[in-house]
């Protein structure tokens, strides 16, 4: 799965993988989102009673189910599609096109719950990474976030999300670990796998690893240092500390770890543009390559996985293809980029 | 208050776009079927094809339609945003007057007609 994946032809059967797996993403969401709304609801009865005064929730739950019902007109072409049968191509791009609108609202209503009250992580989640990583390793605290796939580990990197200056933020830099989960997903353990990569850059922060990677034993800053050049290892540094995070959730939970990442992301209707990506993520199917890589060298079969890298990398390929020029362009040469980094890294 | 960070023609829109998708593939698979559904389907879709071209009328592309945004600051990192640009205006223009033709029995869409009008809704509605 190295670098620009190839535009494969029509191919019905992972076309209709693809459309099952994202369809049951969207369906858990669904699903999730109703019972969180559902629990508001009834918190703010309990605390508004005899209060006839519309909530906050009500337009939500109505949007919810007036979507689930516009969806569930398509019911039958759905189903046929499913099932495989032969459907031409408006019946093909309508089933794929309702879907894709009825996923779109569904994430509108998840950013939304930032209007409501916040809940609580689950406390088995922290359980889990406690489990995974031991006891002496540092604490963490999980909150939940209204971004589906928003998973951040550092307090000032969530700050930074909501535009937070920086001179407010100089007092915060010590925030400690905080990662970010999303609202959705606070009881389904599917999701913490996500969490598992996050813990990974608190442990990498804590021992210093990327960083030992990229600088060595030398300092992370050089007075004088040419800037392009302090530039350039500061992308190394990112790059590389993405990398090791993949690397420490895949030692604990395997390919599992990856599942979150390519389920969010082919719920998402395109790919984010480049200026939209995190300066630190290599491009997802090369996340995929290096961390099947290196669960080969501990061993680790991934083969009961490759049925969804395969359709994740024609998911890609596709949304790739739609995107416009130049952004098309400007994608592919920054996956180029991306790529080489890893090769020569490689050789060194 | 649902509607007080997203503008109340974003939320409803997408709704007319989904039936009008459902409509439309209702109609690929025969052109002759008409009912209830698909012509109040594609009814929306003529009215959704409006508000495009009304939406950029009020905030031209590339500028948030609302100012200040604290939500979509907050979600920063999603996939593409934007307002629909001038050449979803002018398509806009020409899927309603395909769909004005076919609620008023003038024109029997073919299959290629029905794909791009499909993919104009996608598109379009599926902006975030």
């Amino acid at each position: 799965m190295a670098g620009v994946p190839e535009l494969r032809p029509d191919d019905s059967d992972l076309e209709r993988r693809r459309f099952s797996y994202v369809l049951s993403e969207a369906l858990e969401k669904l699903s999730r989102l109703n019972q969180i709304l559902e629990r508001q609801k009834v918190f703010i009865t309990a605390e508004h009673a005899g209060d006839e005064s519309a909530s906050a929730v009500d337009p939500l739950i109505e949007h919810l189910a007036k979507h689930t019902e516009t969806f569930l007109d398509n019911s039958s072409l759905v189903a046929l599609f499913l099932r495989g049968a032969q459907l031409n191509e408006a019946q093909k791009k309508g089933a794929i096109a309702a879907l894709e609108i009825f996923i779109t609202r569904i994430l509108r209503v998840h950013e939304m719950l930032l209007l409501l009250p916040r809940e609580a992580a689950k406390p088995q989640a922290s359980f889990m990474l406690r489990d995974c990583f031991g006891r002496n390793d540092p604490k963490s605290s999980i909150v939940l976030t209204n971004f589906i796939s928003a998973y951040e580990y550092r307090f000032e990197d969530v700050l930074d999300k909501v535009n937070v200056e920086q001179n407010e933020r100089g007092n915060l830099t010590q925030g400690g670990n905080v990662l970010c989960q999303a609202f959705a997903d606070k009881d389904n353990p599917l999701a913490w796998a996500v969490l598992a990569h996050e813990y990974g850059h608190a442990l990498d922060d804590s021992n210093k690893i990327s960083q030992g990677l990229v600088f060595g034993e030398g300092p992370e800053s050089i007075a004088g240092e040419d800037l392009n050049v302090r530039r350039k290892r500061d992308w190394d540094s990112a790059v590389v500390a993405e990398t090791v995070a993949d690397f420490i959730a895949a030692h604990v939970l395997g390919p599992a770890s990856l599942m979150p990442i390519l389920f969010v992301e082919m719920m998402y209707p395109r790919l984010k543009k480049v200026e939209r990506r995190s300066a630190g993520h290599p491009p997802t199917p090369l996340r995929v390559q290096l961390v099947c890589e290196y669960l080969k060298a501990l061993g680790v079969n991934t083969v009961d996985f490759d049925p969804v890298f395969e359709v994740y990398k024609f998911d890609y390929a596709r949304k790739l293809k739609d995107m416009e020029e130049p952004e098309r362009s400007r994608m592919e040469r920054w996956e180029v980029r991306r790529t080489r980094f890893f090769r020569r890294s490689r050789t060194r | 208050m649902a509607t007080a960070t997203v503008p109340r023609s974003d939320v409803y829109l997408s709704l007319l776009a989904g039936r009008a998708v459902t409509a439309l593939a209702d109609l690929s698979s025969d052109s002759a079927a008409w009912n209830a559904r698909v012509e109040n389907g594609l009814r929306d879709g003529i009215v959704y094809c409006q508000a495009v071209r009304l939406r950029e009328e009020i905030v031209p592309s590339g500028k948030s339609s609302d100012g200040w945004n604290p939500l979509k600051r907050s979600v920063e990192n999603a996939p593409d945003t934007g307002t629909p640009s001038a050449d979803a205006c002018a398509e806009s223009e020409k899927i309603e007057d395909l769909l004005s033709r076919i609620v008023s029995r003038e024109h029997r869409p073919q299959l290629p007609e029905l794909v791009w009008a499909i993919e104009f809704f996608r598109k379009t509605a599926t902006d975030r």
